[in-house]
This record gives structure tokens, C-alpha cells and sequence, in this order.
């Protein structure tokens, strides 16, 4: 998966990028209210607070939904079409948007979400069935 | 939670409904659909450029530029100036506005203008860098932009409620016959169902025909009040009632439901209808599963049921159903950006007004108009819902 594009992101996907490390998951903890947080915010979107922490949280959650990407405006999905995301809602709290590894999983299935990196800059999350 | 009903929109007429054509790409920009809209709504309704003193801009490609560029860019001298960035929510909300600041005394003409652009590579541009959320957690996952994100909630939407493709494509053929009568649409030739399940792939589960084209256009209308619309010789419509609501039910894991399931009842109240009373609807068909949405929150058929509405209720109108997206809707003129959220809310008032030749709806008294957009992250934030009445 090293080869997969890399894209612009917001200060914070390049700062959650730098504290990233394959095969672990790090997203946004409220020092105060301790909620975990994606997509990566200012400050804590349950008690407004600015002192956020970038943590290692459990990979673990369960498919919401996958799709296959047939038509992308980027030459690397459309190469690899039909390119399986999937959504999957963390057991650490937060939503996210994953590639599937391993073709499309059904959703109900227990995967787990880490990261993968593919620049200093960029890393992006990779969900996998459970073994 | 108990709260007041909000004041009713009395004194308000809604006028002036245009469309500036649709166009599949255009070298123009946005200022310049916004400003031939301005000129559309204003032809012959006997107010002079000089005399309309509120203006409400909404515009997804105007950047570098903003409502107050626009409003010097035409040289108005304005007293009220709103800008509506809710994506496809904007007409009504919108609507909403500019209607309570006729009301207030704040303004006494407002042209309520959306217009956007279109040309090759613009639209990549504008989807890649839309919102941060956007760029950070949906973007690098196959640079899809909102397809990939409508796919995940059709695909959920098909699970839970057991819809098959099938059932979207009865809608959007559905539209398609609406759209033929309508030459404002960019897409009027002839689509049947098998059109519609062998279109190829964007994002499975969708398929060609159930995302919008983008294209180049103008969607406009003024609001202003009744008197003055009264001695100007213009016939109008009148707002019944008006709801929205952004970011509806957060905890949900998928949206399988909008902002219109929490505020429905506050709309119908305010009009002092149900939706047994509405004559024809227009949703927000940027997919036609979010227009399921809308039929199922807005009460005309039960949570998940809206396969079964729409087998049962033809879309067509003047086929004795509930005419719906009447002039075909986005999936068939196309989505002229954000204009794409004032199409409804424009076609309502052509049908009000007596004025939607060929696609007219007999005895066109009330029209619900909803509206959905901003796709931030997983969702659309914004969602809005208005009742518009014939005017006396």
C-alpha cells in the first residue's frame, strides 16, 4: 500500500501524520474530557477545549458500510479500480473512512483500522478483517 | 423539547422565479451566471436594478470573490447583503432570509441569486479541496469526492431497508419523463429502467445515472412584499412555512435520516397542513436515495418505506401520483454547483405561478420544496424544508 498517492491535507492531518506509525492507530484525545476524535479538529468538539493529544487509541470497530470505486478523478484509483472503502465506526468512538484491505468487507464485520504511511506528511487508514 | 412556533411569514410574496440556461462548461465565471441571473429575475417584473436594496448571493465556485465582490462587481448599492453557503440547502434557507428581512423593514426587494460555473477540471478542483474534513478523511480515500460518500450511505440505506437498485431506478426514470417537458434540462432524451441498471459504475453500489452532471448555470427569485409585488402586477407565491436544521442526530452511525425527521412536525405546523395536503414536492436529488430520505423524514411514507411510496405514487406528473422533482430534478437538468439547491425552491414557484408549460401541475396550490447539502465529512450537514402556497 506504500504506493498510494499522496494528498494536500489541513495542518492537522500533517501533524497526526508526524505521530503516526504503521500498524498502530493515533487520533485526537481530549486532554480534559478524554473523548476521542476524527476528522482531526481545533479543539474538542464535545467540551470546546484546545488542549488536544495525539494517542494511540484501539483499532478495533465494525463496518458501517463498503463500496467500490470505479470512477475516480485520481489516475491511481482509476488504475486500480474497482478500488474497495469502506466506513467503520471505532470502538474508540470516532467514524472513519478506511481503504479495505483485502477487497470489499461485508459490513458487520469486525475489522481493524491502523495506519499506514506514505509520506512524512501523509499517512492514511487502512481497515482489515480481524484475524 | 417544547418551543415556540416561530412567526408565520405574513406579507411576503416570493416572485420571479428564472433560471439562467444550464450549460455543460463554460470559460465564464461564477459572477457571470449570478449576474445574468440578477438580470433574469429582474426582466420585466417593472423594479429597476437601483430599486432592489437586499441581495442574498450563493455561489460554490465564486472564490477569490465573495457576496460583497458580487454586489459592487454589479454596482448595487445594497442596505442588507446575505451570503448562504449551505450547499443544497441554500434556496430555502435562503428563501428564509431574505423573507425575514422584507418582513423587518430591513430591506424591501431582495434578489436571491445562485450561480456557478463549470469547466473542465474545475470540478476536481473544487471536490479536492472542498472542507478540511473533506481533503484530511474523504479525498485520499479514492479521490471520489461526494460519490464515494453517498455510495457508503446508499449502501447502508439498501441494507437496512432492503432496497434494490430497482426501486431508485423507478424515481430517476421517473424524473426523466419529467425532464422532457422541461427545456431547461440538460438531459431530456429518453431513459428506461434498463437505461438506468446498466449504466456503468462510479462508485458501486451507484452507477452512472444516479449522480448528478455538473455543469454551468443560475438559479434566482425575489422576495419582496405583498403590496409591492401587488402593485408591480406580479404574481407570487407565499411561504407557509420554513424549517431548518444542520448537523441533525451527530451519534448517528450513517445518516439513514435528515433534519427534516426533527423538524417536520414544526413545519406542518407552522402551515397548518400535513402532507396529505401537498400537492407536488421537489427534494434535493443530488442521489436518489437521499430523495427516499426526503419522502420517508417529511412524512409521506414511514422510516425505510419510500421503495414502496414510489411504487405506488408515480412521479410524473399528471399521472395521479405525487408529482415529484417535476421539472426532472437535478439527476436530469443537471447541478449547476450550488445553484443546484435554489432548482426546487425555482421550479415550486413555476408550478405556483402557472407557469411550468407542458409539465404543469393541475391545480398546483401548495408545493413542499426540500433541501439538503454541504457534505462536510460522512454526511450532509445542512438540511432545510419550506411550504409555498399559490398567491391570491
Amino acid at each position: 500500500m506504500s504506493d498510494l498517492p499522496e494528498f494536500d491535507g489541513s495542518r492537522l492531518a500533517r501533524e497526526r501524520a508526524a505521530q503516526a506509525v504503521n500498524g498502530e492507530l493515533t487520533l485526537q484525545r481530549c486532554t480534559v474530557c478524554g473523548k476521542v476524535q476524527y476528522p482531526s479538529r481545533e479543539l474538542c468538539q464535545y467540551c470546546l477545549c484546545g488542549d488536544l493529544i495525539w494517542s494511540r487509541v484501539a483499532r478495533t470497530g465494525i463496518v458501517l458500510a463498503t463500496v467500490r470505486v470505479q470512477t475516480s478523478m485520481h489516475p491511481f484509483f482509476r488504475e486500480h479500480a474497482p478500488w474497495p472503502i469502506c466506513s467503520v465506526a471505532l470502538d474508540a468512538g470516532p467514524r472513519v473512512i478506511a481503504h479495505a484491505r483485502g477487497g470489499a468487507i461485508e459490513s458487520g464485520v469486525r475489522v481493524e483500522v491502523a495506519d499506514e504511511r506514505v509520506s512524512a506528511a501523509h499517512c492514511v487508514l487502512i481497515a482489515s478483517v480481524t484475524a | 423539547m417544547r418551543r415556540g412556533r416561530p412567526r408565520g411569514y405574513d406579507g411576503v410574496a416570493v416572485a420571479q422565479p428564472y433560471t439562467e440556461p444550464y450549460v455543460r462548461g463554460s470559460e465564464r465565471n461564477a459572477t457571470w451566471f449570478l449576474g445574468r441571473t440578477l438580470a433574469g429575475v429582474l426582466k420585466d417584473s417593472g423594479i429597476a436594478r437601483d430599486a432592489v436594496d437586499g441581495l442574498v448571493v450563493t455561489s460554490m465556485s465564486l472564490a477569490p470573490d465573495s457576496a460583497p465582490a458580487v454586489a459592487e462587481h454589479f454596482g448595487m448599492s445594497l442596505r442588507w447583503l446575505e451570503s448562504v453557503p449551505c450547499g443544497g440547502a441554500s434556496g430555502v434557507i435562503a428563501l428564509q432570509r431574505a423573507a425575514r428581512a422584507v418582513q423587518a423593514g430591513d430591506a424591501e426587494v431582495v434578489a436571491c441569486i445562485a450561480g456557478d460555473t463549470s469547466s473542465r477540471g474545475s470540478f476536481a478542483d473544487l471536490v479536492s479541496r472542498f472542507s478540511r474534513f473533506s481533503m484530511d478523511a474523504v479525498w485520499p480515500y479514492g479521490a471520489a469526492g461526494p460519490n464515494a460518500v453517498f455510495a457508503l450511505i446508499t449502501a447502508a440505506y439498501m441494507q437496512r431497508y432492503d432496497v434494490r437498485r430497482e426501486d431508485f431506478a423507478r424515481l430517476c426514470v421517473e424524473q426523466r419523463e419529467n425532464a422532457r417537458a422541461n427545456p431547461l434540462a440538460l438531459l431530456r432524451e429518453p431513459m428506461s429502467a434498463a437505461d438506468y441498471l446498466t449504466a456503468r459504475p462510479i462508485v458501486e453500489p451507484l452507477h452512472l445515472y444516479d449522480c448528478v452532471m455538473p455543469c454551468a448555470g443560475g438559479e434566482g427569485f425575489l422576495v419582496l412584499g405583498e403590496e409591492r409585488a401587488a402593485s408591480l402586477g406580479l404574481a407570487d407565491a407565499r411561504v407557509r412555512g420554513i424549517i431548518e436544521r444542520h448537523n441533525a442526530y451527530p451519534a448517528d452511525a450513517v445518516q439513514l435520516r435528515g433534519g427534516w425527521a426533527e423538524e417536520r412536525d414544526a413545519l406542518y405546523a407552522q402551515a397548518g397542513v400535513g402532507p396529505e395536503d401537498i400537492d407536488f414536492i421537489e427534494t434535493y436529488d443530488d442521489y436518489p436515495v437521499m430523495s427516499f430520505m426526503q419522502l420517508e423524514d417529511l412524512g409521506f411514507c414511514e422510516k425505510g418505506r419510500a421503495a414502496e411510496f414510489v411504487r405506488h405514487h408515480s412521479a410524473v406528473v399528471g399521472r395521479g401520483g405525487l408529482p415529484h422533482n417535476t421539472g426532472g430534478g437535478q439527476l436530469s437538468t443537471g447541478q449547476a454547483g450550488y445553484a443546484g439547491g435554489y432548482l426546487g425552491l425555482v421550479e415550486a414557484l413555476r408550478q405556483l405561478l402557472g407557469r411550468a408549460a407542458g409539465r404543469q401541475v393541475e391545480a398546483a396550490n401548495l408545493g413542499l420544496v426540500s433541501g439538503f447539502g454541504y457534505v462536510n465529512f460522512d454526511r450532509g450537514v445542512c438540511t432545510s424544508a419550506c411550504i409555498l402556497a399559490r398567491g391570491s
